[in-house]
């Protein structure tokens, strides 16, 4: 529990600190984060080994080890995902999938409100308690991206084993990719790069938001605690 | 003919007139042994097969050859045990081959009406070579026949169809982008009967033999894998049956051709080699007896067994295929270091923007609480 609990702005309107993260929705986030770093690196060492050892190749096993990481962590991310989705159905209100995916025009007017602060804000900010619109929708992109991720990654995976089981999820995940493996290689090279894209935006979004509004603290992700609109949480 | 044992019981004595030493025929029979994955106890039944096989002239097989360069029928005459493996392809009947048969013209057109009246419903029917569609598939006309009336015409008549080598099997070089001819595999065109796909740049012609042989032995064809190749030969990748794996495991690469690691026989993973999206039997089976195969000789994989390798496995000297766009090529990797630049110098110049904005509007705001201000001030003079 933080000490303050409380805070008045200059305006007189009064802010209350609420729980909005549970404690589930957190540690996934920092498994996801944990496990997108280091299937960054390890990624990248797989598609680019940057050396070339020269010890006798019976005492070292540099990237059979980078690989062994990749895929443990590659199983951690698939059970995360897994369990975010299930959240989504029996999560409290912020991490629902009723909230989360825009089918309603007016999220689709409020995302579009929310671009329109970003690139002209001279607007007042929108407020929100959980996710933003446009949050939410980045997000959903980003469970799509990991999909991606998974279901190419694994059949490659499969590819490389070969009982029943994973000769089935290998003949399943390749005709999804025209029964082409290397095309699969191909576009999962692309996840490091749309991940790094999305970690300096997130990163920069999460400073901008507590610079240019009062709602969230960095710490929120840990914590799990916001400051609220008083008059808002009435509204609930 | 002698008979199919001897008075001691034991098989393979006499085949085939002496041509063949006994001795020979047996290795032979033991090698397919090991390629179908049977143990020793087999050997005995797969010589009487073939001897069976031998004796009365059946199956009947015919070879069509389409959209090819004879490739595959090159690797066939020069298969690992020359002599025998051409020996069996001769006595299987193999009514008509356009490359190897005597005949030539209409007798030769006959030759194989025969064959398919004979032995309607049994006629085993290798394809080499992609079969055009475009323009009513004009583009590849034998005996003054379409490949795609050709195939349609024998598809009745036929147990199975072989498909050997990727154009075949996946339409493979004719079928590269832009495929003029509108060129497609056997699986495409032929609807009522199993398809067995034999790919690769040629198809190693033991794999061929294996297929023949199972089918003399247990009466079926191999299991296949969801693209319809045998498992026998197509089950693994080559990068798990690879010599140089362990090379690939430590960490040791081959950097560029004639290095140090070139020399040392390291893994060829950082010259483009498609061993990892690669099924096929070469790493293990080899060729020319087991002599060599690319990756030995120190060249990367080409894929050239896999599904539209021309187009999806180029550039062959690159890990993955490059991208096209604004005139340029680039790498994967130098396109998605553009990307974290552009994000990167995005997120700055919208930070400036933002704090200039606000900044102005404070600015503003101050203009107007002075406004306010002086407003009051004068009013209250």
């Amino acid at each position: 529990m933080k000490a303050v609990t409380e805070k008045t702005l200059a305006s007189g309107e009064t802010l209350i600190l609420k729980k909005v993260w549970e404690l589930p929705v957190r540690i996934i986030h920092w498994t996801i984060v944990v496990c997108v770093v280091v299937l960054a690196i390890t990624g990248y060492f797989i598609g680019n080994p940057p050396f070339s050892n020269t010890q006798d190749a019976a005492t070292i096993f540099t990237f059979g080890t980078i690989r062994f990481l990749h895929f443990l962590f590659a199983y951690i991310l698939l059970a995360a995902f897994i369990f975010r989705i299930y959240w989504g159905f029996v999560g409290n209100k912020y991490a629902r999938w009723s909230t989360m995916l825009p089918l309603s025009g007016k999220k689709w007017r409020d995302i579009w409100r929310e671009i329109k602060y970003l690139f002209w804000p001279r607007t007042k900010l929108p407020v929100y308690t959980g996710h933003s619109p446009l949050a939410n929708l980045t997000y959903l992109l980003l469970y799509l991206v990991v999909l991606f991720g998974i279901v190419s990654g694994f059949t490659m995976y499969a590819a490389a084993q070969y009982t029943p089981f994973w000769r089935r999820i290998a003949a399943w995940g390749l005709a999804l990719f025209g029964n082409n493996l290397n095309q699969v290689h191909f576009l999962h090279h692309f996840l490091l790069w749309i991940f790094a894209v999305f970690v300096i935006l997130h990163l920069y979004m999460v400073v901008y938001t507590v610079v240019v509004s009062y709602t969230t603290e960095v710490d929120t992700m840990i914590s799990g605690y916001k400051f609220v609109l008083k008059s808002e949480l009435a509204e609930e | 003919m002698q008979a199919l044992k001897d008075a001691d019981g034991r098989v393979g004595v006499g085949f085939l007139d002496d041509r063949i030493s006994r001795r020979e025929f047996l290795k032979f029979c033991g090698r397919i042994a090991v390629l179908l994955g049977l143990s020793e106890t087999f050997i005995p039944q797969i010589a009487e097969a073939i001897e069976k096989t031998v004796k009365n002239r059946r199956p009947s097989v015919i070879w069509l050859e389409f959209q090819d360069c004879a490739g595959n029928t090159e690797s066939f005459t020069r298969a690992n045990s020359p002599s025998v493996g051409q020996a069996v392809l001769e006595s299987i009947s193999l009514d008509y081959h356009e490359t190897l048969m005597a005949a030539a013209g209409h007798r030769a057109e006959k030759a194989r009406e025969i064959a398919l009246e004979e032995n309607k419903g049994k006629v085993i029917v290798v394809v080499e070579g992609s079969i055009p569609t475009k323009d009513n598939g004009v583009y590849c006309c034998i005996g003054g026949k379409t490949a795609l009336q050709i195939i349609k015409e024998v598809e009745p008549y036929a147990l199975v169809f072989v498909a050997v080598g990727t154009c075949a099997a996946f339409g493979g070089l004719p079928k590269a982008n832009p495929n003029p001819t509108g060129a497609v595999a056997v699986e495409d065109v032929v609807r009522s009967k199993p398809v067995i796909n034999v790919p690769g740049c040629p198809a190693n012609p033991d794999v061929l033999m294996g297929i023949l042989v199972h089918y003399l032995v247990f009466g079926r064809l191999p299991d296949l894998d969801a693209q319809k190749r045998p498992l026998f030969a197509y089950g693994k990748r080559i990068h798990d049956t690879c010599e140089r794996r362990p090379h690939f495991d430590a960490g040791q690469y081959v950097l560029s051709f004639d290095d140090y690691g070139a020399r040392q026989g390291y893994c060829l993973y950082k010259v483009g080699c498609k061993g990892p999206e690669t099924y096929n039997i070469c790493a293990s089976w080899r060729w020319n007896l087991g002599a060599s195969w690319p990756v030995k000789a120190g060249h990367p994989c080409l894929g050239c067994s896999e599904k539209d390798f021309w187009d999806r496995f180029t550039p062959f000297y690159e890990r993955i295929p490059l991208i096209s766009g604004f005139g340029v090529e680039g790498r994967a990797d130098q396109w998605g270091k553009v990307a974290v630049g552009l994000a990167g110098a995005g997120i700055i110049g919208h930070a400036i923007y933002t704090g200039l904005v606000r900044k102005a509007e404070k600015k503003a705001e101050e203009i107007a609480e002075q406004e306010e201000k002086q407003a009051s001030e004068s009013s209250e003079g």
